[in-house]
């Protein structure tokens, strides 16, 4: 399904992906330069998401997808009490890629900002794909939040199983490399959980990241879930 | 029944349908392999292609789309085991009716570079190990559900080097007529046609109705005498289920209007079922196929860019060693960022195409063609022209390039025509010709037509028509032999309209000798263009040459309502006085991150300060406050970037006044970076780079994805005493590892930096790393450790 692009991106939050402190109000020339590249990273883009609802077999307290165990202990914990699992694969495409690319020569400033910008972008647009996938829930199902390969001690060796549970290569042009990385670069595949009563999930935490140690948000006393 | 046959037989071909969705409806399983059922359980494959035979089918697709050899890795089987054994399956299954088998290789998978890290030479040699398996059961080979033209091109190739089976190739679009990767219907028509495809249809992705447009734009674009089929989903998936819902009768009403596009076979794809199948062939029954008249237009194009050659084409010349001493630099030591920025200049410009010439004595052309060539179309659009005398480099180029290219050139000499001439056949471009041969160039315009009658008619024994040969009638400088501007464009004028071909000038070779070039050009070009010619290879940035050309199309009526020429215009304001007094110094531009301005700055102090004074008296001293400010925590990365922007843009012009005097550029030192093998996030390694360039360091770029053997290479080749390494993904750090492990093992005395969001000190130590650097200023204070 094709998503829609918003009319812009909010200009504090790509200086924030920058480098710029949360707390320190970024100078024009910045602004100038988050602004241009929303521009360009919105002409770029063409947001596709694909979505499955697939049933979750509970072996103990393991959940399996279409026959794989889901490894690690916090999938376990996003998905408890749920009985099936929406599979969600987001990607901006690969025009956003060949923007990145281009900028990367020559004008790195701007790269950095695209590359936030896009960053930002592909978020904003899987939340709009998880509003579609929500709306689509029958009366009295409920839906956990986003939860993706990378996260906790879920791993990212996993992404080819994910990917391949939508068929995102035919559906959205979104693969994975041979060292697990999506193509294209701005992508999102994430699991959630669905019940017949509310459910949370379950957060990752910090205690598996891994950039517990280097993790900006943790410098300044937050989180990424905070954002 | 022989291929021959089935297709002129003068009905339609009937293809198969949807072969995933029948297996599932037969209970396969979620996440089961469809391609091992060819060995697990044959006898049901066999009931799907028979189901199909008696719905009317006259071609299977063997179950054989997924068996390539990585995504056969883990499974227990190899692809050629698969293959042949699918193709038994569909063989005994077509036996009594004699339909085809044909071999049916889809996507490998993974994505191509530079989008992916797939490399093409493996993606060929994946699809030809495909081919080998079952190019002696098959009948013919179709390549379907493509979406990178790359990989349809790498598909296309290794059926064609390793077969001499018919091939029919299909590729995938959504209803913007464009596929994922943004690859056009005549991008598709023209590189896979002009590489001899024997059909070329679409398959898959959307339904009758939306394909329809799109078939009828392939009928109009793909080459004569080619088959144009296609292969619709039943219709749209339902976005939660994935379920498709158009039943056989309204699938078959809904292709009914393909019968009079020119479309010469047909069948399902996802969501179709032999009822589909034989619904389809009832529909059809009784009609014929009409013939088709495809546009003969004279292309050019990228996967996403074409380019009509009657629309006065700006090439864009920037991309050559000749005479440019900065350019001669940047090839010696293999920096493609240069050659790429004036890419992207030149298109900003409005350059419609690139010439790339990158021949240079003492460097390996063939080797630096290939690097340039994909570097150019992972950052640009424009469809390329290659620029060289060297088969080697002509044909390294041409195998890599995503695209119809046009080759620059050939001449009337025998023996160039015989090595040029194939090449553009193979990989479907087409050609430049230039009015020359062993006799030099003849001065009149009558030798010059006769020299170019000569290229069209060795170019058509090569099946290149005369719509793709571009006649190149020479400019000579006026002020050495004045009479000869004008027998140029009547040879010009003579070529176009005896020959059916398209013409080319190179234009400011015009000028050479003279004051105010810029006059000359812009008359010369005026005058050619009225005279007929379709390519002129300029400079995109001279602006007197854009306005020419702009002026042209408006007053041919090629630019309608003068649309280009006023978004071009409006808003030009008359020149501005350059800068005046007071402008602002360098040292202020770089510290508050003004690219133009510090440029500006740099023009007017290079013309009074030495270079090296103006790197070491301004630059550094400014950039070091800059970076004092970063690490006191008074600007962050953002501004520092700025600034580094805004250094750059003024190193270049140090580099360029260096080269200019004929000295040589003075360095610092060293510096080998790379991210490494399997990661594709280079954004911080592109950051450190222009961060040690601003501090005077020479970079040697490896660029994402590198081997570790390629790092150990470059610092045995360069002797860099220091090494980068990047990488942001935990799955890549293994590859970081490794790439120090090669580097410690083949005892180089260099050490090494690494740098990235997951990594960590400790980490960085136990992988035996020298340093850790958290961000790009403590790369550079790293190095300044290193080099003091």
């Amino acid at each position: 399904m094709q998503l829609a692009l918003p009319d812009s991106l909010p200009l504090d939050g790509i200086c924030r992906g920058m480098g710029q402190p949360a707390d320190v109000p970024a100078d024009a020339p910045t602004l100038a330069l988050a602004a241009e590249a929303a521009a360009r990273v919105l002409a770029a883009a063409r947001p596709l998401a694909v979505w499955r609802m697939l049933p979750v077999q509970w072996e103990d307290k393991t959940p399996r997808l279409a026959g794989t165990a889901l490894p690690g202990r916090d999938i376990a914990l996003h998905l408890r009490g749920c009985d099936e699992c929406a599979v969600l694969a987001v990607t901006l495409g690969a025009g956003c890629d060949q923007l990145l690319r281009r900028l990367s020569a020559g004008q790195v400033a701007l790269a950095a900002a695209a590359d936030s910008a896009a960053s930002l972008l592909v978020e904003q647009m899987a939340d709009q794909a998880e509003a579609a996938v929500r709306a689509a829930l029958p009366p009295g199902r409920y839906l956990t939040g986003r939860y993706s390969p990378g996260y906790g001690d879920l791993p990212l060796a996993l992404q080819p199983f994910v990917a391949e549970l939508v068929n995102a290569r035919r559906a959205v042009g979104l693969a994975v490399s041979s060292a697990g990385i999506l193509t294209p670069r701005k992508s999102i595949t994430a699991l959630l959980g669905a019940s017949d009563h509310p459910v949370k999930g379950h957060r990752a935490g910090c205690a598996h990241c891994a950039l517990r140690d280097t993790c900006q948000y943790r410098k300044e006393g937050t989180t990424c879930a905070d954002q | 029944m022989q291929i021959n046959e089935l297709f002129s037989s003068g009905r339609f071909v009937l293809l198969d349908g949807g072969m995933g969705t029948m297996l599932q409806k037969m209970g396969l399983a979620p996440g089961a392999r469809p391609e091992l059922l060819a060995v697990t359980d044959p006898a049901l494959l066999g009931r799907v292609h028979a189901a199909y035979i008696e719905a009317g089918a006259d071609v299977l697709y063997a179950n054989t789309f997924g068996a390539s050899p990585h995504k056969l890795e883990d499974s227990g089987c190899t692809a050629p085991q698969l293959i042949g054994a699918a193709l038994d399956v569909a063989r005994e299954a077509a036996r009594a009716s004699g339909a085809l088998v044909a071999l049916d290789i889809g996507p490998l998978g993974e994505l191509l570079a530079p989008s992916g890290t797939l490399d093409f030479e493996d993606a060929v040699e994946q699809f030809a190990c495909m081919v080998r398996a079952g190019r002696d059961k098959a009948d013919l080979i179709v390549i379907e559900t493509m979406t990178d033209l790359q990989e349809a091109r790498a598909a296309l190739l290794a059926a064609k080097e390793n077969s001499t089976l018919p091939v029919l190739v299909s590729m995938s679009f959504e209803e913007n007529g464009r596929t994922f990767t943004g690859c056009t219907v005549e991008s598709f028509a023209a590189v896979i046609g002009g590489m001899g495809a024997d059909g070329l249809g679409i398959n898959c992705s959307l339904g009758p109705v939306q394909i329809l447009p799109l078939a009828k734009r392939l009928c109009e674009s793909a080459p004569e005498g080619r088959l144009v089929f296609v292969k619709p989903n039943a219709g749209l998936p339902d976005p939660a289920t994935g379920e498709y819902a158009l039943s056989a009768a309204d699938f078959a009403a809904q292709m009914q209007p393909y019968a009079a596009l020119g479309v010469g076979a047909l069948g399902g794809c996802c969501g179709t079922t032999p009822d589909h199948i034989r619904a389809l062939s009832k529909a059809l029954s009784g009609l014929a196929p009409v013939s088709r008249t495809p546009e003969k237009r004279s292309i050019l194009c990228s996967a996403t860019t074409v380019v009509d050659a009657a629309d006065a084409v700006v090439v864009g010349e920037r991309i050559n060693p000749t005479g440019k001493k900065r350019f001669q630099q940047a090839l010696r030591e293999g920096d493609m960022d240069y050659i790429l920025t004036q890419a992207v200049s030149q298109a900003d410009a409005g350059a419609q195409m690139l010439d790339v010439n990158v021949g240079l004595p003492g460097t390996d052309e063939p080797a630096m063609m290939q690097r340039t060539v994909e570097a150019l179309q992972g950052v640009v659009d424009l469809p390329l022209q290659l620029d060289s005398t060297s088969p080697e480099a002509l044909a390294r180029g041409l195998r890599r390039y995503c695209g119809k290219a046009l080759v620059n050139s050939v001449n009337g000499k025998q023996e160039v025509l015989d090595s040029i001439l194939p090449l553009c056949r193979k990989y479907g471009a087409a050609v430049i010709g230039l009015t020359l041969d062993e006799n030099g160039i003849p001065p009149a315009a009558e030798g010059r037509v006769a020299i170019a009658r000569r290229i069209v008619q060795a170019a058509a024994g090569y099946g290149i028509p005369a719509r793709d040969v571009y006649i190149d009638c020479l400019t000579l400088t006026v002020s050495a032999q004045q009479d000869e501007a004008m027998e140029t464009l009547r040879a010009l004028s003579t070529c176009k309209r005896e020959l059916g071909v398209r013409t080319v000038l190179g234009v400011s070779n015009i000028s050479f000798g003279l004051p105010c070039r810029g006059h000359l050009n812009a008359a010369f070009y005026t005058m050619a263009l009225a005279a007929g010619l379709d390519l002129a290879i300029i400079n995109p940035n001279a602006e007197g040459m854009m306005a020419a050309v702009s002026a042209f199309r408006v007053l041919t009526g090629r630019d309608a309502q003068a649309a280009a020429y006023i978004a071009r215009y409006a808003d030009a304001a008359p020149a501005q006085a350059s800068s005046a007094p007071g402008a602002m110094g360098l040292a202020e531009a770089v510290e508050k991150g003004l690219k133009a301005e510090a440029a500006q700055a740099a023009k007017a102090l290079l013309a009074a300060t030495e270079p090296l004074e103006v790197v070491n008296g301004t630059l550094i001293p400014a950039l070091d406050r800059v970076g004092q400010r970063f690490e006191q925590g008074t600007l962050y990365l953002p501004q520092l970037l700025q600034a580094a922007t805004a250094a750059q843009a003024a190193f270049e012009l140090v580099k360029q006044a260096i080269a200019a005097a004929g000295a040589e550029q003075v360095s610092r030192g060293r510096i080998v970076l790379a991210t490494v093998q399997g990661d594709i996030h280079d954004i911080g390694k592109n950051i450190v780079k222009v961060i040690l360039e601003n501090y005077g360091y020479a970079v040697t770029d490896l660029g994402r994805d590198v081997a570790p053997e390629r790092v150990v290479q470059a610092v045995r080749e360069t002797g860099a005493p220091l090494v980068g390494l990047s990488a942001l993904m935990t799955t890549t750090l293994p590859a970081m590892a490794e790439t120090i492990r090669q580097l410690r093992a083949a005892n180089l005395p260099c050490k090494v930096v690494v740098g990235g969001a997951v990594l960590t000190p400790e980490y960085a130590a136990e992988m035996g790393a020298d340093f850790y650097a958290k961000d790009a200023k403590q790369s550079a204070d790293i190095a300044n450790e290193i080099f003091a």
